[in-house]
């Protein structure tokens, strides 16, 4: 038989009882006082300002973009009165409507415009997405053709020098806008700009930040859709293991001693120390000119202006050159056969703890390989305090859509609607989210945040500090094409890489190649306009 | 004498085509590569054109790069000849003589054959990519040689040479085949009797007899060799360095990169006329 409970048990239990709820009342009565949120969806179809008016609160005005959808979060208890300041209809219209309309009033329904592109990211997004939507639209058939980097240059200087047509409109990098614009290569679309017809009236040239480098005196040669930074890399998951904390200034000591501290592979399976551009190739005389002699105080490719001389074969130079040749020794063994493709290739499947790399290609790491995300941190690319004494840190890169000068008046009309298409806002906010890249100001604010939590890599952030340091800054106009695809250049520093040659050596016979070539533009087209 | 000129006009009238697409498809685009070597279209976008004479010549002769590529791309290809001359002798041979192993060997040896060259490369590299290549892997893992012709000139080079004999030795072999079907059996029966081993019957009597075909063999091996591109490129792009610049990547890079078109088509040029004299040393020699 089981005992029953007994009274004194029973009252014990129940006083017990009673303390504790006095007591969780007491609590909860400090706590403060807690209200529900509500989101209140509204959206503005034609007002300018919206007024939101909390009873006993306060009045707040939101200003909200003309038929823009905004969401309102308030608090209870309050009542919303939204009233809005009449507004006259958008005086024009959407660029869908704008782009048809002016399609059919130049007659340019199943007129054919081609466009040749380096394989980048941000051009396949505009292969398979943008130039789909326009034709739909405009009628227009917007052909893009990607290929690699070597062909599509092969392609736009044999369309360009032969004067032929075979295709409108030219992947444009930054760098070789100097020497287009000398030779008069490209249409100049600032007419164009100017045109009220056929500039959509939405179209905001100044929002996009990246638009001034594509001016050579005083002719825009490009409208740029696509800009990033060339930055150091790392696989923050691995530096918080191990509890290496990046330093406020990064250094090339520092990444040295992280790409010691991981080896050749040997401290995480498969992941190197170390990744760079090294191939026989122009990507390795772009690696030293873009991203590592800058930070050894070597700016503007470390040629004079007026192309009479040239010292990235100084101390700090050949300084540069030895501990990049070095600091090969921790990256993955084919990296002597490695171009920026391979770069971004390792760092998708997370090859490589760190590196100096394009941020273009966080468009596609993150969507070939999910598992990355968040696993990468950025930052301003390292220095050497030694010979480091200021200016500029980086490269900013990037591609623009240029014209044709050879091409009708037709298809020049055809090809600036759709430069439009792929430029304006919404064009660079639909590349924004799918690419990671923007060269809009107000998307970059507006969407930078939201990507940089969703990637976690806080790259936008560091573009917007870039870009409000000037600390990036594109290539000089020097004759760049002309130098960096000179085959004796790149061959004579890979001899370095290989060790055929000492880097020095390697370096002194590349001030001779680089200052032939210089001498022979010189000869022939006289100084390029200063660089600003 | 009339029907005479009547056939001799319509045999013109006939050829007319083909002589049309003859010129326009070569001697046009000959005479465009002898102007193009005579003036000064040195860069991209080069407007100021005028006659510069041999200065082109000049200039490709004296490049040390070019002569470079030039002596690299010769040994390349006389020892890619070599052996593939060699060994599809003797393949051709064994072939020839055993119907089983002409049987094994001939889907075998249509493999490389059938495959675009471009694809060769691709195939090679990931069989000995330093970082990913299937057999670059097996030998480190089992015997702790490191291959990386990434980093190593000589090896990028024997590896492109020993790439160039695994594709072309077959074709060799089957034009030996070719030539050794067509000897009359009593040759090789009286040989037999006579009690020649494979090796005698080889040299003193199969290679007398299928000269001709030799000589078409080596000829175009040496030609095709000689302009060796797209194989090297996907495998090396030249490098490192130099080490696989071949005559044809240079002139691409020089022609077409750097848009050098006047040495480009000096060098050419000079390609084609190197061809012809070698061609016609190897007939010659051969047939003597």
């Amino acid at each position: 038989m089981s005992k029953p409970v007994g009274a004194l048990t029973t009252t014990i239990l129940l006083v017990v009882l009673i303390i504790l709820s006095i007591i969780s009342i007491a609590l909860i009565s400090t706590l403060p006082r807690t209200v529900p949120t509500v989101t209140v969806p509204i959206t503005v179809p034609s007002v300018s300002v919206l007024t939101v008016t909390q009873t006993q609160v306060k009045t707040e005005t939101v200003t909200v973009g003309l038929g823009t959808p905004a969401t309102v979060t308030v608090t209870r208890p309050i009542t919303i009165t939204v009233t809005g300041t009449p507004a006259a209809a958008p005086a024009y219209p959407s660029l869908e409507e704008w782009v048809k309309s002016i399609a059919a009033k130049y007659n340019l329904k199943g007129v054919t415009i081609k466009m040749v592109t380096e394989s980048t990211p941000t051009s396949l997004f505009i292969r398979d997405v943008l130039a789909p939507e326009f034709s739909k639209v405009s009628g227009i058939n917007a052909i893009v053709e990607t290929v690699s980097w070597d062909e599509m240059y092969r392609k736009t200087v044999a369309t360009l020098q032969a004067k032929t047509t075979d295709y409108d409109i030219f992947y444009i990098e930054q760098d070789i806008v100097g020497q287009f614009g000398v030779l008069g290569w490209l249409e100049d679309l600032t007419p164009y700009l100017a045109d009220k017809e056929l500039t959509w009236p939405g179209y905001d040239p100044a929002d996009i930040f990246a638009l001034k480098e594509y001016y050579y005196r005083g002719k825009l040669l490009a409208i740029p859709f696509e800009a990033f930074l060339k930055i150091y890399v790392y696989r923050k998951d691995l530096f918080e293991k191990y509890g290496i904390k990046l330093p406020e200034v990064l250094t090339w000591d520092f990444v040295k001693r992280v790409a010691e501290f991981f080896g050749a592979g040997t401290k995480e399976p498969g992941v190197y120390g170390w990744v760079a551009q090294a191939a026989s190739h122009p990507c390795l005389w772009f690696e030293m000119v873009e991203s590592i002699w800058p930070t050894f105080g070597i700016h503007y490719w470390g040629i004079s202006n007026d192309l009479s001389h040239v010292y990235f074969n100084n101390t700090c130079g050949k300084k540069a050159f030895r501990l990049y040749i070095e600091l090969l020794k921790y990256a993955p063994p084919g990296v002597t056969s490695y171009t920026w493709d391979e770069v971004g290739a390792t760092f998708t499947r997370g090859g490589a703890v760190q590196g100096l790399m394009y941020a273009e290609f966080f468009g596609t790491i993150f969507k070939e390989n999910p598992a990355m995300i968040g696993k990468y941190g950025v930052a301003y690319p390292p220095i050497d305090p030694e010979c480091y004494q200021g200016g500029y840190i980086g490269y900013f890169d990037g591609g623009g859509m240029g014209i044709n000068p050879y091409i009708s008046q037709e298809r020049k009309i055809a090809a600036w609607l759709f430069i439009q298409w792929v430029t304006s806002k919404r064009g660079i906010e639909e590349i924004a989210k799918n690419i990671n890249t923007v060269v809009r100001w107000s998307i970059l604010t507006e969407l930078g945040p939201e990507l940089d939590k969703k990637y976690g890599h806080g790259y936008f952030a560091l573009l917007m500090k870039a870009i409000r340091e000037g600390t990036f800054r594109g290539a000089p106009p020097t004759p760049t094409y002309d130098i960096a695809t000179t085959t004796e250049l790149f061959t004579t520093l890979h001899k370095a890489v290989t060790g055929e040659i000492s880097p020095d050596e390697a370096l002194d016979r590349a001030a001779k190649i680089v200052l032939s070539v210089a001498a022979k533009w010189r000869e022939t087209y006289g100084i390029l306009a200063p660089y600003s | 004498m009339a029907v005479n000129s009547r056939v001799k006009n319509l045999i013109m009238l006939m050829l007319l085509p083909c002589l049309m697409v003859y010129v326009v498809l070569a001697l046009i685009p000959l005479g465009f590569t002898i102007w193009l070597s005579l003036i000064n279209m040195w860069r991209p976008g080069e407007t100021h054109l005028y006659f510069v004479g041999a200065e082109n010549y000049v200039k490709i002769l004296t490049d040390p790069m070019a002569m470079y590529s030039l002596r690299i791309t010769l040994i390349y290809t006389v020892v890619s000849v070599a052996v593939e001359v060699l060994l599809g002798l003797v393949i051709g041979a064994l072939m020839y003589e055993s119907i089983s192993v002409r049987r094994t060997l001939t889907p075998i040896l249509v493999i490389p054959l059938g495959i675009p060259p471009i694809t060769v490369g691709l195939i090679w590299r990931f069989l000995f990519h330093p970082d990913f290549g299937a057999f670059t892997y097996w030998l480190r893992t089992t015997t702790g040689l490191n291959i990386n012709y990434a980093i190593h000139g000589d090896q990028a080079y024997a590896l492109t040479i020993v790439m160039d004999i695994w594709q072309w030795t077959p074709l060799v072999a089957f034009i030996v085949l070719g030539g050794l079907l067509a000897i009359p059996t009593e040759y090789v029966e009286s040989f037999m009797i006579d009690g020649a081993g494979f090796f005698r019957r080889l040299t003193h009597l199969y290679m007398r007899m299928i000269r001709s075909n030799l000589v078409f063999a080596i000829i175009l091996r040496f030609m095709d060799s000689f302009k060796v591109f797209d194989q090297v490129w996907m495998l090396t792009q030249g490098g490192p360095g130099t080490a696989t610049q071949y005559v044809s990547i240079f002139l691409y890079r020089l022609g077409l990169i750097s848009w050098n078109l006047s040495e480009a088509a000096a060098l050419s040029l000079i390609i084609l006329l190197i061809v012809i004299i070698v061609s016609n040393v190897v007939t010659k020699i051969i047939k003597r």
